[in-house]
């Protein structure tokens, strides 16, 4: 037997490379055997290499047994190697084949759970390209527009500008940027909606068609419900007026009974002093009685029973908000406010006082000389001691004094003061 | 928006404050039952806007209110709101320089939608005042003259003084008598002038 130091070294050289070639030729022969069983064939990757290193390794087996068989010089451990890298490759061939085996289950559940949506949805880019969408998609565009989902944009498109389809109409009303609404011939109502979805520098847009019809009902009926409650809250509001006005008319009304009553036996005690005759003072006590009720009757323009108490609180009220506190003497009698003049003359010095002197303080102070009343109205503010006479507020206020027989007197001392006399 | 409510009525102050708190941009600073305080309270305190009724309380009237405090406060608007159809206070309050004028009853606009024009700075007022029955006729029949006369008449003047004050001959004054008792159908003239007092289409003493 030959071994194979003994050859000639061309020869050794020889079949040094004839063996490195053949090493590659295999491979080659199992990439090729893989390819075509990949092509042809339905079975699972992992199987092609299995079956194809297989093949490869049962080869080498053969080769290296006959040349073992044949010269024991044969290289046995570049063999032994070989099919040592062989086993690896197998077996990073399975891990890869795992791994892509499970992408792919991934993505094929994703797909698949797509595909179960009730809703429609498709996903494209900025152009309108469908990257994905599922069966609901094409058929839900179908059912409504009559047309096959090729391109995202120019459906969009079409919907947005579109009023009629061919197998739905659009809803106008409610319709909006981003989505529009259609009913079907049979009263189905879908909504499309579409949003941007943003992933780095790319643009994508994510398309849903929703059955939207109970919704849609209902909206409907709360809008109905709107228009009747609307309607029922008008009615109402003008039903609170005319309660306001009967309530006004029935006081008034009961005003004017309690009025009439009094007068009638006013009128009959006039008569009856006149018949018997009376000394002058009975006399004055029923002109006063009557000038009284006469005072009632004319303040009947105040129907809503508004007393004198409060009219004066509500100008002192008014006059605390302001930051102008008003302090009433003790002598100073209720009374006096009883007179319209006198809550005015009370009004008008808050407003000079605060308006002109950046008054924060009122006095109101009385005496009854002369036997009349006397009502004197002083504050802290300011004032200009040239002006004597009373303008404005003040002036409207002395000409109904004055109409009355009294006076109004501007003093300046230490304070501005306003004397009236009644 | 603070706006300041004139009314002597509690039950109106309470249904228009009910309307307007349905707004959230609208906030009621203070109710006020007597015109003549309107002014005081506009002395320090911000407000926006009046609803200014016009037969307050203290006898006070709300458009010779509103007429002074547009004189020294004129960038506060003013809405007039009245129940009484009287025929004058349109003129009257567009006299007085006020924004708006809105019935509380008669009315078909809200009382917001008014407030909302008038804010933007729309003048806002009824196109006609109420048509209210007077015996047979409405209140729209009426001409200018014909009220003047009534409510001359509801003043207590004679026809000899209603002439004098309108300039015109009493025959002249006889005619329009004559003329407004044949629209209300009432034969007798103190109660068709009653008749308009108490359809409050005539309210004297109301500047």
């Amino acid at each position: 037997m030959l071994r194979f130091v003994d050859l000639p070294r061309v020869y050794q050289v020889l079949l040094l490379v004839a063996l490195l070639l053949g090493m590659a030729g295999m491979l080659l022969l199992r990439m090729i055997i893989s390819a075509l069983m990949r092509k042809y064939f339905t079975f699972h990757y992992s199987i092609i290499i299995w079956l194809s290193s297989f093949v490869i390794l049962s080869l080498l087996t053969v080769e290296l047994n006959l040349g073992v068989a044949l010269v024991d010089w044969y290289p046995v451990w570049p063999h032994v190697g070989f099919c040592i890298i062989q086993i690896v490759l197998v077996i990073n061939g399975f891990v890869m084949e795992e791994r892509k085996r499970k992408v792919s289950f991934v993505r094929n559940s994703i797909k698949e759970a797509i595909d179960n949506l009730p809703i429609g949805m498709c996903f494209s880019n900025a152009s309108g390209r469908i990257i994905l969408a599922n069966k609901n998609m094409y058929h839900l565009i179908f059912r409504l527009t009559g047309k096959t989902v090729i391109n995202v944009e120019t459906l969009w498109d079409e919907l947005k500008s579109g009023r009629e389809f061919q197998k739905a109409r659009k809803l106008i009303e409610y319709s909006a940027d981003n989505m529009v609404s259609l009913e079907t011939n049979n009263h189905d109502v879908y909504q499309i909606m579409r949003r941007p979805i943003n992933l780095g520098d790319a643009e994508y847009y994510e398309t849903k068609v929703y059955m939207v019809t109970r919704l849609h009902n209902l909206m409907s009926e709360i809008s109905i419900e709107n228009e009747h409650l609307k309607a029922q809250q008008q009615e109402i509001k003008k039903l609170a007026g005319q309660m306001i006005r009967i309530n006004h008319e029935e006081e008034l009304l009961n005003r004017k009974i309690q009025l009439h009553n009094t007068m009638g036996q006013y009128i009959l005690a006039t008569r009856q002093l006149l018949k018997k005759g009376g000394d002058i003072n009975e006399y004055y006590a029923l002109a006063m009685d009557w000038q009284n009720m006469t005072r009632q009757a004319v303040s009947m323009e105040d129907r809503y029973r508004k007393n004198y108490a409060e009219l004066l609180d509500e100008i002192l009220k008014i006059a605390e908000d302001i930051g102008c506190r008003v302090t009433i003497a003790e002598d100073v009698p209720a009374k006096l406010f009883e007179n319209q003049l006198a809550r005015q003359a009370v009004r008008e010095s808050i407003i000079n006082a605060v308006r002109h002197g950046n008054a924060t303080e009122i006095f109101i102070d009385y005496d009854s000389t002369v036997g009349r009343d006397n009502m004197i109205i002083s504050n802290n503010g300011s004032f200009d001691a040239k002006e004597d006479e009373p303008k404005g507020g003040l002036k409207n206020l002395e000409d109904g004094i004055r109409a009355l027989g009294g006076s109004l007197k501007i003093i300046k001392d230490d304070k501005f003061k306003v004397k009236i006399i009644f | 928006m603070r706006i300041l409510l004139v009314d002597d009525s509690k039950q109106s102050q309470f249904f228009i404050k009910s309307m307007l708190e349905e707004r959230s941009d609208i906030q009621v600073v203070n109710t006020i039952f007597s015109a003549a305080n309107a002014e005081l309270y506009c002395l320090k305190n911000q407000i926006d806007l009046i609803l200014m009724d016009v037969c307050t309380a203290d006898n006070a009237s709300g458009l010779v209110a509103a007429a002074k405090i547009k004189k020294t406060y004129p960038e506060i608007k003013i809405i007039i709101i009245t129940s009484m159809p009287e025929h004058s206070f349109i003129d009257k309050a567009k006299e007085a320089g006020c924004e708006g004028f809105w019935y509380k009853e008669y009315g078909t606009t809200e009382i917001t939608s008014v407030i909302d024009a008038v804010m933007e700075g729309r003048i806002c007022y009824p196109e006609d005042t109420p048509k209210i029955m007077v015996g047979l006729a409405k209140s729209t029949e009426f001409s200018e003259r014909e009220f003047e006369v009534v409510r001359l008449l509801a003043d207590g003047l004679s026809r000899q003084e209603i002439a004098d004050r309108l300039c015109i001959s009493p025959r002249t004054v006889r005619f329009y008598i004559d003329e407004l008792k044949g629209k209300t159908g009432h034969e007798d003239t103190m109660k068709m002038v009653a008749d308009f007092v108490e359809q409050k289409l005539i309210i004297n003493n109301i500047s």
